[in-house]
């Protein structure tokens, strides 16, 4: 009789392997000695796949980055974080000394950082979930008054909302993790100290140069870019800015003047110059309906999701299938691949492919993109750092202008206090 | 390599002298026999599989039949391609719903034939009856002999604290 405990160690590595929690591994080699045995001799193999089931592989690839970061790009983070509300550092717990460099490596430790780093990512998830609620009542609100139709949204977000935004949460902390310290008061960054780095960055000093790498950006699809994008409207009041990949650690964000790859919201302007190539538009299929489907992009991922989902599906295929976006998926005008010597995690200077902004990239004027068009709109109409929707008491602040601007006023019973509360979900119509 | 063939059907023979005839479509789910009919060519003896026999055959041969249309995976295939969780489809449970002693038969022909998609259902469906039992549980649910003095088995809690959920 064939049991359990007859069949080859290969095929209970796979049964460990296929197991869907650490704490299912743990109870298995606690049964006998021999698959104790087993457990602790194929141990990487098995937490591997069981981390690629419970954590996303967003969470697994933070963790990559933060564990091959150099001393300058920690000594970033580290800054970064310290100005960060203690519930949003993500990435934080894998900035600990007790992490194995090796790659790929999944140990004792490195599961603790990522259910750390969980907990935190979850937390803010909820918040924004939070947002979402008090987005969609405003919407349903304003539909009751104007009699319009009910918008066709969740009537809060649901879990393919809440899988984006956590998604979004850890796209947005590797994306924070991409800068390169360049040149400091104009010398070669390599023979800076980590001491004097921390102590440049806590004076907030203007002598680091870094330089941004959109490799990671350019990698990721039409959806998990927009999603980051619109996550940073909803984290913008929680001081989410410092983790923010628009945001060089010197620089400040709430800056208007001036042009720089950091300082004005580099990833929206990204997002315009790479998604399609005006050239080929031209040629290949009419300008009107792809430049709705780009402008749907931008309606909110996380209370109209539906449609946001689908509208950045057509632009994926419109890219991919009609072969209508950048060849490797950036734009060569405003980008350039090129080999630099970067510090790699041991403090050596090591030669990387990296994907940098060209001088000049972000003047959109001078590109010749579909993102052009969207571009100028955009600035037409709206400040690049005044579109948040902030958290909290910032959010009756934008409540009250929003209902001032669009609707004159408050109705007569309701005030800026009570205005929100007052609508009420159930009465909700669904199309 | 042999000139490729075009037969429709080849003989499997289990391990007690059964010759089952199948679709070469089929059969060719495992990997073992598409890469010895490759190697091989015309092949009109039956195939002895050594280490199945009949009941498991028949069994190993119906999961190729439902699931003859499945792609093929890449040899390469990414990992972050594969299906996160434990789930399994409802043809899949049902099939895997046989006694211990047949579960891991087909799992063990699985793995000899070279067949990793069922090699995969097998080992999810053992996981599945794994998942959130008690070390004492899955001993009684398997007949797991405990062989470890109760010094062992504290060292081995305090060495397993951080794997539970928290």
């Amino acid at each position: 009789m064939t049991s359990f405990t007859e069949i080859s160690s290969d095929i209970i590595i796979l049964i460990f392997a296929s197991l869907p929690t650490f704490s299912d591994y743990s109870n298995l080699s606690k049964t006998c000695k021999r698959f104790n045995e087993i457990a602790q001799e194929s141990a990487q193999t098995i937490f591997r796949s069981i981390a690629k089931k419970v954590f996303l592989p967003e969470a697994l690839h933070l963790l990559g980055t933060i564990r091959s970061a150099n001393s300058a790009q920690k000594a970033r983070l580290e800054h970064a974080l310290a100005k960060t509300e203690d519930n949003y550092r993500v990435g934080g717990a894998f900035l600990k000394d007790t992490l194995d460099m090796r790659e790929g490596w999944i140990g004792h430790a490195e599961v603790n950082a990522l259910r750390e780093d969980e907990k935190i990512v979850d937390a803010i998830v909820e918040d924004v979930a939070k947002m979402v609620k008090r987005v969609v009542k405003l919407e349903i609100w304003e539909a009751k008054q104007f009699m319009r139709p009910m918008p066709k949204v969740p009537k809060e977000a649901d879990e393919a909302v809440r899988a984006d935004i956590k998604k979004a949460v850890y796209n947005l902390a590797i994306l924070s993790a991409q800068f390169n310290l360049a040149r400091v008061d104009g010398h070669d960054a390599t023979r800076i100290t980590k001491e004097l780095l921390i102590k440049l960055l806590k004076e907030g000093s203007n002598k680091m140069a870094w330089d941004y790498d959109y490799s990671y950006a350019a990698s990721l699809s039409v959806r998990d870019l927009f999603a980051v994008i619109a996550l940073g409207r909803y984290l913008w009041g929680k001081k989410w800015p410092a983790l923010e990949m628009t945001v060089a650690p010197n620089s400040d964000p709430f800056a208007t003047n001036g042009m720089s790859d950091f300082n004005q919201a580099s990833l929206k302007r990204f997002a315009f110059v790479n998604l399609l190539d005006s050239s080929k538009i031209k040629v290949e299929g009419p300008e009107e309906p792809i430049l709705k489907t780009f402008d749907s992009c931008w309606c909110d991922a996380f209370w109209n999701h539906e449609k946001w989902v689908r509208s950045c599906a057509e632009m994926e295929r419109l890219r991919t299938v009609h072969g209508l976006g950048f060849e490797e998926n950036y734009n060569v005008t405003a980008f350039k691949r090129t080999k630099q010597k970067v510090l790699d995690c041991t403090g050596r200077s090591t030669s990387k492919e990296t994907m940098t902004a060209r001088e000049g990239a972000w003047e959109a004027e001078k590109l010749d993109t579909v993102g052009d068009i969207a571009l100028l709109h955009y600035f037409s109409r709206e400040n690049w750092l005044a579109d948040s929707i902030k958290l909290d008491s910032a959010f009756e602040e934008w409540v009250e202008r929003y209902v001032m601007h669009h609707m004159g006023g408050y109705p007569h019973d309701a005030d800026k206090e009570s205005f929100i509360d007052q609508v009420d979900m159930d009465d909700m119509t669904y199309y | 390599m042999a000139t490729p063939s075009t037969q429709a059907t080849v003989k499997l023979q289990s391990n007690d002298n059964v010759v089952i005839e199948v679709e070469r479509a089929i059969a060719e789910r495992s990997v073992l026999i598409k890469n010895m009919l490759e190697d091989c060519g015309e092949v009109t003896d039956a195939i002895p599989i050594s280490n199945v026999n009949e009941s498991i055959l028949r069994k190993v041969i119906e999961w190729c039949e439902h699931h003859k249309n499945d792609p093929v995976a890449a040899e390469n295939e990414n990992d972050d391609s594969r299906k996160k969780t434990t789930d399994i489809d409802e043809w899949d449970q049902k099939f895997m719903n046989v006694d211990q002693e047949m579960l891991f038969e087909i799992i063990l022909a699985a793995n000899f034939l070279d067949i990793k998609p069922l090699l995969d259902t097998g080992c999810k469906t053992v996981a599945n009856m794994i998942k959130g039992k008690s070390p004492e549980e899955i001993r009684k649910l398997f007949n797991i002999q405990n062989d470890f003095t109760p010094e062992e088995e504290e060292q081995i809690r305090r060495e397993n604290e951080w794997a539970e959920d928290r």
